[in-house]
């Protein structure tokens, strides 16, 4: 474990030297994403000049979803996207040899090789868009319900991370990777817009079950606003810990299929 | 005139290598439709009308706005141009003896017409699905005053992406812009919501900006929720801003273009 923290602390640190030499795009990421989700609020602050509520979700609940959106997004990019998206592409070319022939976990390298930490200040500004709809909902912040949400949106970034690594192992199969991205960039921005608790028929089987980024910030949102009930909270542990097994024996089988096209 | 229709006969062609984008393309138009059958639906559930508008004219709003968003293609002209500069492959451009600008609007037109063909497959689809009764408008005005316009946001657009593009010349690395702008575009072009439910003072801001008439006032036009006279209205500032863009445009090719470096001659 301490082994594998001093690897990760490592890998940080060289990225933190190569990504000076890039200045001008350090910002980029939190600029662009930050953008989306302003424009998010300002869609949604249209929408709620017409109504009171949408599928029973009042304003201040749509500004913590829309926060904790932003929130696990933001955590994504600082953390594992950049190394977890360029998969497809090291499988394809043959790139992945490096990573398999060094010493230490092939994956734990590609997950923290790239961070991003030009992307910290979308943690500030999702926290300022919980905070605006927290004092709008009227919640009283206590420690465990702090706690209870935290441990959630970070359950929620590694079920993030699950689905981005499953769909990343298809290219071991099929080579192609170019929906890969299509798939999962269609499906986040729905999921983006549409909080969980509209969904209804087959649409809520597809983000619960199958796809389930429909939980992904609905679940910490209905936690902190109280509106999370006993089966919905097992539902989502049990979706989290499924997916996160199924990740990692997914990723081994994958790895058993490997062609390495540069050998 | 004829080079540049060849060009946009080329990349009318060109477009079946990349079919399968252009089938993901079509099938993402679906999605916008399953995003406000979703979304507009629950909001619906509680009320019978919203902003004037009732759940059907909502759904063929998205449908109308879904279908000529998948037309316009200008988007793939900022990085388009500044990958090129970036990596040389422009130098092309100021060989050949046609005026850059229009040479990427004819490759713009061209794709554009051939996913075209993709839009209204997939509108169809939507309909189908969704049950969607479409709300269209039968004056002819209105109809061709949306065309009109929709053609010259067209130019509009690919002049404001080789505007953009450009700087590229002097900057290197467009990602940025590349990132940040579409999402703004996007809002203002009425792609998320509509943009009368908007407090009337940003409306009658927004009316002056050209964003809104591109996508946005066809739109309504065609759905029949404004009149010939706001579109002529909306026709008159686009033509304004698209000569504009165009002029401006021009003039800072001209004065960046000695900035290019001409990476791999």
């Amino acid at each position: 474990m301490t082994r594998s923290l001093r690897f990760i602390w490592l890998l940080i640190k060289m990225k933190i030297v190569r990504t000076m030499a890039f200045r001008f795009s350090f910002f980029g990421v939190f600029f662009a994403d930050g953008m989306l989700f302003l424009i998010q609020l300002l869609t949604f602050a249209v929408i709620y000049g017409q109504v009171d509520s949408i599928g029973g979700w009042s304003r201040g609940q749509m500004l913590i979803f829309i926060g904790t959106f932003s929130m696990i997004n933001g955590l994504n990019m600082i953390i594992y996207f950049f190394g977890v998206v360029e998969i497809p592409w090291k499988i394809r070319d043959g790139r992945l040899d490096t990573y398999l022939t060094k010493p230490g976990n092939a994956l734990l390298r590609l997950t923290f090789e790239s961070v991003n930490l030009g992307s910290i200040p979308l943690l500030f500004l999702s926290g300022a868009i919980i905070a605006w709809g927290v004092s709008i909902e009227g919640i009283v912040i206590t420690v465990p319900l702090m706690l209870g949400y935290t441990g959630m949106v970070l359950l929620m970034t590694l079920l993030w991370y699950d689905m981005e690594v499953i769909l990343r192992t298809i290219p071991f199969f099929v080579i192609s990777a170019t929906s890969i991205d299509w798939l999962e960039g269609d499906m986040l921005m729905l999921n983006f817009k549409i909080p969980g608790v509209i969904y209804k028929g087959f649409f809520r089987i597809l983000f619960y079950f199958a796809l389930p980024y429909g939980i992904m910030a609905t679940v910490p949102t209905q936690l902190l606003s109280g509106a999370m009930t006993k089966s919905g909270l097992i539902h989502s542990l049990a979706v989290v810990l499924v997916f996160t097994v199924f990740t990692f024996w997914f990723w081994k089988f994958g790895l058993k299929h490997y062609k390495s096209a540069s050998s | 005139m004829r080079k540049y229709a060849a060009v946009a006969q080329t990349l009318f062609k060109a477009q079946i290598i990349y079919r399968f984008d252009v089938i993901l393309t079509a099938v993402g138009t679906i999605w916008r439709v399953v995003f406000a059958w979703i979304l507009w639906g629950a909001i619906f559930a509680d009320h019978s009308e919203i902003g004037g508008f009732t759940f059907q004219a909502m759904l063929s709003y998205y449908v109308i706005n879904a279908f000529l968003s998948t037309m316009e293609r200008s988007h793939g002209t900022l990085g388009e141009i500044s990958n090129k500069i970036r990596d040389g492959s422009f130098t092309k451009f100021m060989v050949i003896p046609s005026n850059t600008q229009l040479h990427f609007l004819s490759q713009t037109i061209g794709a554009s017409a051939y996913y075209g063909v993709f839009a209204v497959m997939a509108t169809a689809v939507s309909m189908l699905l969704f049950r969607i009764n479409l709300t269209l408008t039968g004056d002819i005005t209105r109809i061709l005053l949306a065309v009109v316009m929709f053609l010259l946001g067209t130019v509009f657009m690919n002049s404001y992406s080789f505007f953009v593009g450009i700087w590229a010349f002097k900057f290197q690395d467009m990602t940025f812009a590349m990132h940040l702008l579409p999402s703004v575009v996007s809002f203002f072009k009425g792609e998320l919501v509509p943009l009368s439910l908007l407090p009337e003072v940003f409306v009658h801001i927004l009316r002056w900006f050209p964003f809104t008439h591109i996508i946005y006032t066809p739109t309504m036009l065609l759905t029949g929720m404004i009149d010939a006279s706001e579109g002529l209205y909306g026709l008159a500032i686009l033509c304004i801003w698209t000569l504009g863009m165009f002029l401006v445009s021009q003039l800072t090719y001209r004065k960046m273009r000695i900035k290019y470096e001409g990476v791999g001659i």
